[in-house]
């Protein structure tokens, strides 16, 4: 269970880069495959008409590399310590695997159908899903939030450790480039 | 198997560092009698020791401590950062 929250420990720097742009290439690939793309952080739409694969991982990339970016610019300022930009990259590379886990709900026809019915219902205020139907978006639900609690965790660990940063320091700076990431990101032109 | 004592460098009834009163030679039985600080390396817990003397045997190279040690680069880097703040603190508090 540690390994798997915070693998960092035993792998970074170069290898760890390399591992991690595997699991980045397989979500490009399955995220190519669903016709989907990552249009911001963490959010996953239909990606536009004639979308190659190409600028699906370049989104994906993008998405990994931008927040890595600005850890590292934050590991700079706020580290005590000597720290490599490619431990920065290789351990948040890694960090990025969780992703495919929350491709694996969209991959499901029927569920992926009903969540975007659902989705489409709500924005429109019209019905709300049948009592049938709720249990199979809570089970989606719970996964995606443990699989984004993961995700966090992770990639928290990546950048206390590779910048070795601890307590209230690494948490606030992290929280900050998170939520800046997150936002913005939601303007990026697809 | 051969037992080594470990040298013990705070109290073990009220924690507070100890000093060395007495240092007697092996070989003739002479005693000197005094009041001697621990070295700030001899201070440092069994663990942090036990890796300064790693990182001596690896000719100070921290990759190759961490190839053996099994662990990642940055995580002997952040050790040895903790293991130099601890040494700092100590050699500042032996120097008062």
């Amino acid at each position: 269970m540690k390994r798997l929250v915070n693998p960092f420990r035993y792998i970074a720097g170069g290898r760890a880069l390399a591992v991690g742009l595997v699991p980045i290439a397989a979500a490009s690939c399955w995220l190519h495959a669903l016709g989907l793309c990552q249009n911001s952080y963490l959010h996953f739409g239909p990606a536009p008409d004639g979308f190659t694969l190409w600028r699906v991982a370049a989104l994906q990339a993008a998405m990994w590399l931008a927040p890595a970016l600005v850890l590292y610019g934050c590991g700079l300022v706020l580290s005590p310590s000597r720290i490599r930009l490619v431990d920065v990259l290789g351990t948040t590379a890694l960090a990025q695997a969780p992703i495919l886990l929350l491709l694996v709900p969209l991959s499901i026809a029927p569920l992926r159908g009903l969540l975007d019915r659902t989705a489409a219902a709500l924005l429109s205020g019209s019905a709300f899903p049948a009592p049938g139907q709720t249990t199979a978006l809570v089970a989606a639900g719970l996964w995606s939030l443990a699989v984004l609690a993961l995700f966090y965790v992770r990639n928290y660990q990546a950048y206390a450790l590779s910048c070795n940063l601890h307590g209230r320091r690494a948490i606030v700076s992290y929280i900050a480039v998170a939520v800046l990431t997150t936002l913005a990101t939601q303007y990026l032109p697809l | 198997m051969q037992f080594m004592k470990r040298i013990p460098s705070s109290c073990p009834a009220c924690g507070e560092p100890l000093r060395i009163g007495r240092l007697k030679c092996a070989a003739c039985e002479t005693a000197v009698e005094g009041d001697f600080a621990f070295p700030a390396l001899m201070q440092l817990p069994p663990a942090e020791q036990e890796f300064v003397l790693r990182f001596v045997l690896c000719s100070g190279s921290l990759k190759e401590m961490a190839r053996e040690m099994g662990l990642s680069y940055p995580t002997v880097r952040n050790k040895l950062d903790d293991v130099i703040d601890h040494i700092k603190k100590l050699a500042h508090e032996t120097s008062r």
